[in-house]
């Protein structure tokens, strides 16, 4: 199963440890994980460690990261991000994110902080469109059965099982399957209620002032095109691309086109005068 | 010895007519309006009965399930105050970390004790994995907000020179002060369980602790109470802070009974029709108990694969008490003793058992079984024999 294994690194964030990976050389560039948490053999991470000084962490409340009472919303999580990506002394870097990691990504930018050059933000949640109580535009993924809940992110149902080792917990160790729970406690924690989404979220998009790209699965299943085109527009002119034969996490499922759309990303960023 | 009826009031009719799981999805349309209120006409009149017996009663709350009809308890303890006359009356009880509004639970706890003339008795629990799903709280954090909860429920019952404000972690109030007080300075509190911790932590407050339906597992939860009253209070516990949930069915000759068993244990045979996808909530239960039940294969879930137990198998197990009222005394008689004492018997029937099974069980109860249980005490070596 991928996303069982420690991550390497630990630093104290405002009293708080949190694990984390850094690899690579070159820029930086700081990666949110999905739903599930991260593990240093996800396939996307050696693809961005040829190239980037990548730093992964953990979320607070995710893997081995502690978490500070005071830490409850998806919002508060972008302040901790802001805590350790200082605590690095990290200036200046790319911030990317897939799935929930691009909602906190997402937050985060809307802060307007000095040390971000460019934001990526893969199959992005945390916002709400929809203005009638029964439209939903986001998947309730908590009411999907275990064995079932692997699907729901890949377009192709072999790198599911793979991804989630077939959800066979009897032939994981008893510390995998814990970190396989603790990170649907964090997902459970920011995102229950409401379902995956920052009411204030939306409005506050405007904000962003850093050169952004929305990439797409074209087979998301958690969430369809149109929420995340709408994403996207709510950004001052972020661009928006789409992949095909890839599902919700796009990291996992089509890890070397993710790396290559971060780094002509970052090419053109560097072609761009600020 | 204190004897409770119980019952869920469910609505039985639906069972036959979900297709899959009784609960969280099957719709409301399958509700017959005149059915339903049918069977509350039903239940009430058994209440009044019950109450003439002698016996008190207990009510509880689920919510969006054909297991219970009872989304509200305080609403039935409302109309069990005037229309009962001496018996207590149970709320077993309200999920208080599910509720947005602490004081207000207060407040109807206050207002059924006042209309009972002090014969209410409030539980606050924990509740069950699914109901996070319908009541939307989230089930992380949960143990601090009940706990929190807990904290505002008993100052808002107990404070007479209010109001006061409240800045928790979880809720706050700038004015509470809830009229009607209640009658009593505080109704008796209630809190339920299954694991040794939860025992501990209810004895460490002095509660009420109700297991429920498991048999000789009692053992470990009620010692567990024992160790931390006594190590909280430094003197022992009495009988009367511990209880035990349990089916019964009675009938004057054994085939009755076991035709009643019968009918009650159709529930037993429905409790597991459960949806996987609302099996589990992450944060209900620790990532490290969680994870031992899906090493264990069990889908994280007390129902995975779950087989009903034949009536004799509950019996044998101390889960269902059934029987003429000799066998059903001599039952709960040995298992008292093998449990080391309790002093609060809540007694659930429903299943497809009718009025006159349900009426019937309760006369043998009151009436021959409960005299001869009332004066209870430990045999000081009944212990030892069952280690």
């Amino acid at each position: 199963m991928l996303f069982s294994e420690p991550l390497p690194c630990r630093q104290i964030v405002d009293g708080a440890e949190i694990e984390f990976l850094r690899e690579g050389a070159g820029e930086s560039l700081v990666y949110l994980h999905g739903f599930d948490g991260v593990s240093p053999s996800d396939p996307f991470i050696a693809q961005l460690a040829s190239g980037f000084d990548l730093i992964v962490p953990s979320l607070p409340g995710f893997g081995a990261s502690r978490l500070l009472p005071a830490t409850r919303t998806a919002s508060d999580l972008a302040h901790a991000v802001v805590g350790l990506i200082d605590s690095l002394k990290v200036k200046d870097c790319l911030l990317v994110g897939s799935s929930f990691g691009a909602w906190i990504a997402a937050e985060l930018a809307t802060m307007r902080p000095r040390f971000i050059r460019g934001l990526v933000l893969a199959d992005p949640i945390g916002a709400r469109f929809a203005k009638d109580p029964l439209d939903h535009e986001i998947l309730d993924i908590f009411t999907i059965a275990t064995a079932d809940y692997p699907y729901i992110f890949f377009a192709d149902r072999a790198k599911a099982e793979t991804a989630f080792g077939g959800t066979d917990f009897t032939s994981m160790s008893y510390e995998q399957t814990v970190r396989y729970c603790t990170n649907r406690e964090g997902v459970t924690r920011f995102g229950w209620s409401p379902l995956l989404y920052n009411p204030s979220l939306a409005s506050r998009l405007c904000r962003i002032e850093i050169p952004t790209l929305v990439l797409w699965g074209e087979q998301d299943r958690v969430i369809d095109e149109a929420y995340g085109r709408k994403f996207a527009n709510a950004i001052p002119g972020a661009d928006f691309r789409t992949i095909p034969d890839c599902g919700h996490y796009l990291p996992i499922e089509q890890p070397s086109v993710f790396a290559s759309e971060i780094r002509q990303f970052s090419e053109r960023l560097r072609r761009t005068p600020a | 010895m204190k004897f409770w009826y119980f019952t869920e009031q469910q609505y039985h009719p639906a069972w036959d007519r979900v297709t899959g799981t009784i609960r969280n999805t099957p719709p409301s349309g399958l509700i017959d309006p005149d059915e339903a209120a049918d069977l509350f006409d039903r239940y009430y009149e058994e209440f009044q009965a019950f109450d003439e017996l002698g016996l008190n009663i207990a009510v509880n709350e689920h919510h969006t399930s054909y297991q219970c009809m009872s989304p509200t308890p305080y609403l039935h303890m409302a109309a069990l105050a005037r229309i009962t006359r001496k018996a207590r009356l149970l709320s077993i009880g309200t999920p208080i970390a599910q509720r947005p509004d602490p004081v207000r639970v207060a407040e109807e706890i206050a207002l059924a004790d006042m209309m009972s003339r002090g014969r209410t008795e409030a539980g606050l629990i924990k509740s069950i994995p699914w109901e996070y799903f319908n009541s939307n709280a989230n089930p992380m954090g949960l143990m601090d907000r009940f706990w929190e909860a807990h904290d505002l429920i008993v100052k808002a019952l107990t404070t007479r020179d209010g109001p006061f404000r409240w800045d928790g972690e979880y809720f706050q109030y700038r004015n509470v002060n809830i009229i009607p007080r209640p009658y009593q300075d505080c109704p008796p509190i209630w809190m339920t369980g299954q694991s040794p911790s939860s025992a501990k932590d209810i004895a460490a407050k002095g509660y009420i602790a109700a297991t429920s339906q498991n048999g000789t597992d009692a053992v470990p939860f009620f010692d567990a109470y024992r160790q931390s009253y006594a190590a909280s209070f430094g003197r022992a516990a009495t009988d009367d802070r511990l209880a035990y949930i349990c089916y019964v069915a009675l009938g004057k000759t054994e085939e009755v009974a076991r035709e009643r068993a019968q009918r009650v244990h159709k529930w037993v045979e429905f409790l597991a029709r459960q949806d996987d996808r609302f099996q589990h909530a992450a944060g209900y239960a620790p990532a490290k108990d969680f994870a031992r039940l899906l090493q264990a294969n069990r889908g994280g879930s007390l129902f995975f694969n779950y087989v009903p137990p034949s009536i004799d198998k509950l019996r044998e197990q101390g889960i269902m008490f059934w029987g003429t009222p000799d066998q059903v005394s001599e039952q709960i008689g040995s298992f008292y003793q093998r449990v080391g004492g309790f002093g609060h018997l809540l007694m659930q029937m429903g299943g497809v058992a009718s009025q006159s099974d349900t009426i019937e069980s309760m006369q043998l109860m009151a009436e021959i079984v409960a005299p001869r249980l009332k004066e209870i005490a430990l045999n000081p070596r009944a212990r030892t024999v069952a280690a």
